[in-house]
């Protein structure tokens, strides 16, 4: 094979390369120009069957239909709108159910009762704020707000701002019960220093704790509840009634000394009274003159002197004594 | 009617005009499945007809004119020879029995002269090549491209275009010698 290879073929350079890939035949290049030449035959021929598509275009030009990429999700487009109301649908019909049923809180329920009255001819019921009620005898009834402006001065039955009597004054009173629950009563020297503490719910300045609520007659939402006004009146119309009985026996056979237990409901009552007490001063000046032994007051001689009714039911005899006091010193007069 | 795509056929096929689209698949799809066969696709006729869909519907973009048209052609179907080969790569294609192809059967000396001139027999030759050296003699030939053509073909300089015609020439000239001798 080696014999009869062509090694005397001549250099084949760029120039003679093109010549052959032009078609010519060089000199000494015969037998490549051949192969060239069988090479470039095998492509020609008649065009190959057109595929059915390309046939199309061929025939009618390009506006024929050519399979064109199919939609990404036809049929989720056409649906989004439907999802989105049928949603909005579900959300009105829940938020209607539940406004029907007053089940809402109040001022979403007011929202969506004033748009159901002004829209359609139904009616909806608003949520108001039910004012709490309180037991008449608990002390928690007693809660004011002197941080809305109350002073001790006001009439017990009326609140500076009757607005406050009712979000606010259900917080007050809630809270109330729960110290009550957690904390004893504490010392009237300390609560009623007016030592600003924390608050929790009500405005600044207003006590916290239940003993200082307690003597200063206030709640920590700053507002007294109409329930409070009328227990506070009606402790005030049994304590007279009861101070009365009191006062008979303590002229009997009353203790220097009283228990604990009354030395406790004493402290706490002589914090809500040193207002009372100071109105009824001149009174009570005019009492000790006719009884030098009489104080100013007779808790303030005596803290430590309670009477038996105390000790049953926790009214407050001594705010009975500043409510009337034309019995009550003359009463005492004997004891002091 | 001018069966030669030139420039005013170019700007007729792009306007949509079957005639002119026609012309350019008569004068082009030949080319195109020779070149394609000769590369080894499984199916020449069928890559044909996707070259040109993909073309005719990129006629808008075409530049240069007839040559540019060319140009377009040739870089569609190279690019479609490439994915098919990679395909038949991963996954050989079941071809259909063939009595002439079977190499168990004794051909008659007519079959066998035909054999020499058909294609297969060419693409028998051109297998002893390298791809690239390959690929330039085939467009430079069946395509009719020229080296800043067949370059922006293949992705390539021109001066490794001419180089890579020179090495494959040079190749070739061994082989037919070798062809040759052997017949």
């Amino acid at each position: 094979v080696s014999a009869t290879h062509d090694r005397a073929d001549p250099p084949l350079d760029d120039r003679v390369g093109d010549r052959l890939l032009a078609g010519s035949r060089p000199a000494g290049y015969e037998s490549l120009a051949d192969l060239l030449a069988l090479i470039e035959d095998a492509a020609q021929g008649p065009a190959p069957v057109p595929a059915r598509q390309l046939a199309g275009i061929l025939e009618l030009g390009l506006p024929c239909p050519v399979a064109a990429p199919p939609a990404v999700f036809p049929r989720a487009r056409r649906r989004w709108p439907l999802r989105v109301g049928a949603g909005v649908a579900a959300s009105l019909a829940v938020l209607l159910s539940a406004a029907a049923a007053n089940a809402l809180p109040a001022p979403m329920q007011r929202v969506v009762s004033g748009a159901v009255e002004a829209l359609t001819p139904f009616h909806v019921p608003a949520r108001e704020v039910p004012a709490r009620e309180v037991p008449a005898r608990e002390p928690t009834a007693r809660a004011t707000a002197p941080a809305a402006g109350r002073t001790a001065a006001d009439p017990p039955g009326q609140a500076p701002d009757a607005t406050d009597a009712g979000q606010a004054g259900a917080l007050g009173v809630r809270q109330l019960e729960r110290g009550d629950l957690l904390r004893p009563p504490a010392p009237p020297a300390e609560t009623t220093a007016g030592a600003p503490q924390r608050l929790t719910g009500g405005a600044a300045g207003a006590p916290s704790t239940p003993a200082a609520q307690q003597s200063s007659g206030t709640g920590p939402g700053g507002a007294r509840t109409d329930s409070a006004r009328e227990a506070d009146e009606a402790d005030e119309a049994e304590e007279a009634d009861e101070a009365d009985e009191a006062d008979d026996d303590r002229d009997g056979d009353e203790p220097a000394g009283g228990s604990d237990g009354d030395r406790l409901d004493d402290v706490d009552d002589r914090a809500d009274d040193v207002a009372e007490d100071e109105t009824d001063v001149d009174r009570d000046e005019d009492a000790d003159e006719t009884d030098p032994a009489d104080g100013i007051d007779d808790d303030r001689a005596d803290p430590d002197r309670d009477d038996g009714a105390d000790d049953d039911d926790g009214t407050d005899d001594d705010g009975a004594d500043d409510d009337e006091p034309f019995d009550a010193d003359g009463a005492d007069a004997g004891t002091d | 009617m001018d069966a030669r795509p030139t420039d005013a056929v170019l700007r007729a096929a792009q306007l949509g005009q079957a005639w002119a689209l026609r012309v350019l698949y008569d004068d082009l799809a030949p080319k195109v499945r020779g070149y394609l066969r000769a590369r080894g696709a499984a199916e020449p006729e069928d890559l044909t007809s996707e070259v040109f869909l993909a073309v005719f519907t990129r006629l808008d973009t075409v530049t240069g004119g007839a040559p540019g048209l060319r140009t377009l052609v040739f870089s569609v179907a190279h690019a479609r020879l490439v994915d098919d080969l990679r395909r038949q790569a991963r996954r050989p294609a079941p071809a259909e029995y063939v009595p002439d192809r079977d190499p168990r059967t004794e051909p008659s000396s007519e079959a066998e002269a035909l054999a020499r001139l058909s294609g297969d027999r060419v693409r028998e030759l051109l297998r002893r090549l390298p791809p690239n050296q390959r690929d330039v003699l085939l467009l430079r030939v069946v395509s009719d491209l020229s080296v800043e053509q067949v370059a922006a073909v293949l992705g390539r300089s021109a001066g490794s275009v001419k180089q890579l015609q020179r090495r494959g020439l040079l190749a070739l000239r061994t082989v037919a010698a070798d062809a040759r001798v052997t017949t």
